[in-house]
């Protein structure tokens, strides 16, 4: 399939508000141009939707089960549910978006998968694309990161995927997608980027959200079968916001729905180390689009710090940067000594042991808590499961593990 | 001199152009300056002086180290706008600022464009400001007389194309692959097409750039029709050869180098041009 030389320009809104477009080099407008192209149609697309459904289905597991926390909401007296993506294939909820995109590089024709990663699931979930549907994948990975998530660096291997390690800048996330953009910049035409989360240039944000927003329907779905009603807040970790913008897309438009985005306060937020962009950050454009950003004050992108790889990034999605500003969505912090305590708790009280991305969120859900009742409903989007952070918390906790 | 003016004086001197793409106080101002000046002399037609980014997503191996040495020497927007007034005070040559698009937005886009003018520069390249998302350039650099300089590849649409060239002015930068800077030995392949396909949608100079830096390079973008050449990386390879502990060392010898560099590719441009004819 060869689409350029064709007559493809924008047809859809690239912004958020202000936020989002498409900041990038004019050498890659014609493939985002045909990317729009092919993410429209396969919207329309009968066939791409149904095996879409199959393969969440059957392969990816499909419905993920919205478990009420009976434990865990004993010991903070109110309702609190876990939305079950750590239970997904591959151990995240990237795996939609991996899916997703990966049918939808098939269905274009291209011949290499190209990902970054941060923590190491969105590597994997398209490592898991490629060999899939059977297309020659590379992950760009910081080293600091590699370093730090082992066991999804050979996860990556095993499904064939060659991992190009970043050693530029601060050697995470954020320098993983700038490697990114430089190759396909240089091999756009066979090449398919598949990016991890909701943030980058259009039509990015608006495809990650599309193939992540299953979450929050079917939460939807499945809370007022159990409750009869809607919850009152639903939490979720925001690195880009991938896990975040997929549970709160269904539930935007219900206002009393209170949603909230919890970022990576790291050592806290008066620190430099944390990653907390909407909280601490200030617009800027990064990465092909407008969005909160952590800068300094001539507009370098200051390097953020997070316990958790997959949250430490210094940017964050275009559309929940407008969602800020229009206050639907409030945006908080959990450092990592509070994200560490909640990590433990859930292990403790309920035997699952969240990412520590998702660990923030049930972070704050202790926080907040303390001023809620029995009749209180919180949903927290259980986006991965922690079996990749066992070794890297176990060392955090330290001596801490032994006194109890 | 306005870029227009520049292109004038080379028609009449049927000369092509060379345009040199450097980042400044790489690794230091000393230094920085001396290397402006020595390329200046040496026949450089357009300066395009770079304000680096910690981030730069456009930019190969050698240039994001430059970057990297340059932010650690300190740099700041304000400091390579304030270097412009000093190089007017030396030459009267087109200088084009280039940065990434945080810089300008950060410094707020208007001001930017407002400051750079005052300082002496005549045009702006941002390598993320697709035409889509420059207005508010196009808008001040029309009413401050800057011009916005686009950049076109290979894959760019008929449609694009014409967006593009319906906005630009100064000239047009064109890159000769696809990819990031940095020196390549080849060509990529699709230059003479593309600069066929823009020269059916514009009278504006086309400058070709992106990896170039041997005189066969050269040669066959003036063949295919182009107006000048773009050099970059190929300069910046020669005198991080020349640095230790962030300093030049042996710097007359780094000039020297340079200027011979320098020489050669003007006296290539010249040759080619008029053998041509």
């Amino acid at each position: 399939m060869n689409l350029y030389g064709g007559k493809f320009k924008m047809r859809l809104n690239t912004k958020f508000g202000k936020y989002g477009g498409t900041y990038v080099s004019e050498l890659l407008m014609p493939a985002l141009e045909e990317l729009e192209a092919a993410y429209i149609r396969s919207k329309k697309d009968r066939k791409f939707q149904r095996e879409l459904k199959m393969l969440l289905k059957e392969y990816a597991g499909r419905p993920t089960r919205l478990y009420f926390a009976k434990n865990l909401s004993e010991k903070l007296g109110c309702r609190i549910y876990l939305k079950r993506e750590d239970l997904l294939h591959g151990g995240a909820h990237k795996t939609n978006n991996g899916i997703g995109q990966g049918l939808l590089a098939k269905y274009m024709g291209k011949t290499r998968i190209i990902a970054e990663t941060g923590a190491g699931q969105h590597g994997f979930a398209a490592a898991m694309a490629g060999a899939f549907f059977d297309i020659k994948t590379e992950i760009y990975m910081g080293t600091k990161d590699i370093e730090r998530q082992k066991m999804n660096v050979n996860r990556m291997k095993l499904c064939g995927a060659k991992i190009n390690p970043v050693s530029l800048g601060s050697c995470t996330l954020k320098d993983a997608i700038s490697e990114c953009l430089r190759d396909w910049v240089a091999n756009v035409k066979h090449t398919y980027y598949l990016l991890g989360t909701v943030a980058g240039p259009h039509p990015y944000p608006s495809i990650v959200r599309d193939f992540q927003k299953v979450i929050g329907e079917e939460v939807k779905e499945q809370i007022l079968k159990k409750e009869k009603r809607l919850p009152d807040y639903i939490l979720a970790c925001v690195g880009g916001g991938s896990n975040a913008m997929g549970i709160f897309n269904a539930f935007l438009k219900e206002k009393k729905v209170k949603l909230i985005g919890v970022e990576p306060a790291g050592r806290g937020l008066n620190t430099k180390f944390h990653g907390a962009a909407i909280c601490k950050g200030s617009p800027g454009i990064f990465d092909g689009a407008l969005s909160y950003l952590l800068q300094d004050k001539h507009g370098q992108i200051n390097e953020s710090y997070s316990i958790s790889a997959g949250l430490d990034y210094p940017g964050v999605g275009s559309q929940l940067s407008f969602l800020h500003d229009s206050k639907r969505v409030r945006f908080t912090a959990a450092t990592d000594k509070e994200t560490l305590a909640a990590f433990r708790l859930l292990a403790e009280t309920e035997g699952i042991i969240p990412a520590l991305e998702s660990a923030h969120a049930v972070a704050y859900a202790i926080k907040i808590s303390k001023g809620l009742t029995k009749e209180n409903l919180i949903v927290i989007n259980l986006s991965g499961r922690g079996d990749k952070d066992v070794f890297h918390a176990m060392k955090a906790l330290g001596g801490k593990s032994d006194e109890n | 001199m306005k870029i227009e003016e520049k292109f004038t004086e080379l028609k009449n001197k049927k000369q092509k152009a060379f345009m040199a793409h450097v980042y400044y106080k790489d690794p230091d101002k000393d230094f920085s300056e001396e290397l402006i000046k020595t390329m200046i002399d040496s026949g450089i037609d357009i300066l395009e002086l770079g304000i680096p980014h910690s981030d730069p997503t456009s930019d190969g191996p050698t240039f994001i180290k430059a970057c990297e040495r340059s932010l650690r020497a300190g740099t700041t927007p304000k400091q390579v706008i304030s270097s412009i007034k000093k190089i007017r005070k030396y030459s009267d040559i087109p200088v084009i600022v280039t940065t990434y698009f945080n810089i300008a937005y950060r410094y707020g886009i208007y001001k930017f464009i407002k400051d750079i003018k005052h300082a002496g520069a005549d045009g702006l390249i941002i390598p993320e400001a697709v035409v889509e998302e420059s207005d508010e350039l196009l808008k001040t650099g029309k009413k401050y007389g800057i011009d916005i300089i686009f950049i076109i590849g290979p894959y760019s649409s008929g449609i694009r194309i014409k967006k593009i060239t319906d906005n630009a002015s100064g000239f047009l930068y064109v890159v000769s692959r696809t990819g990031v800077t940095g020196v390549k030995k080849d060509l990529g392949i699709e230059t003479s097409a593309t600069i066929i396909k823009i020269k059916k949608y514009t009278d504006l100079p086309l400058l070709v750039g992106f990896g170039i830096s041997q005189p066969e390079q050269v040669k066959k973008i003036i063949q295919a029709g182009a107006d000048g050449v773009i050099i970059g990386s190929a300069i910046a390879k020669i005198y991080e050869n020349y640095i230790e502990n962030r300093k030049i060392i042996n710097k007359e010898e780094c000039l020297d180098e340079i200027r011979k560099f320098v020489k050669k590719i003007r006296e290539d441009i010249k040759n080619i041009f008029y053998q041509k004819k």
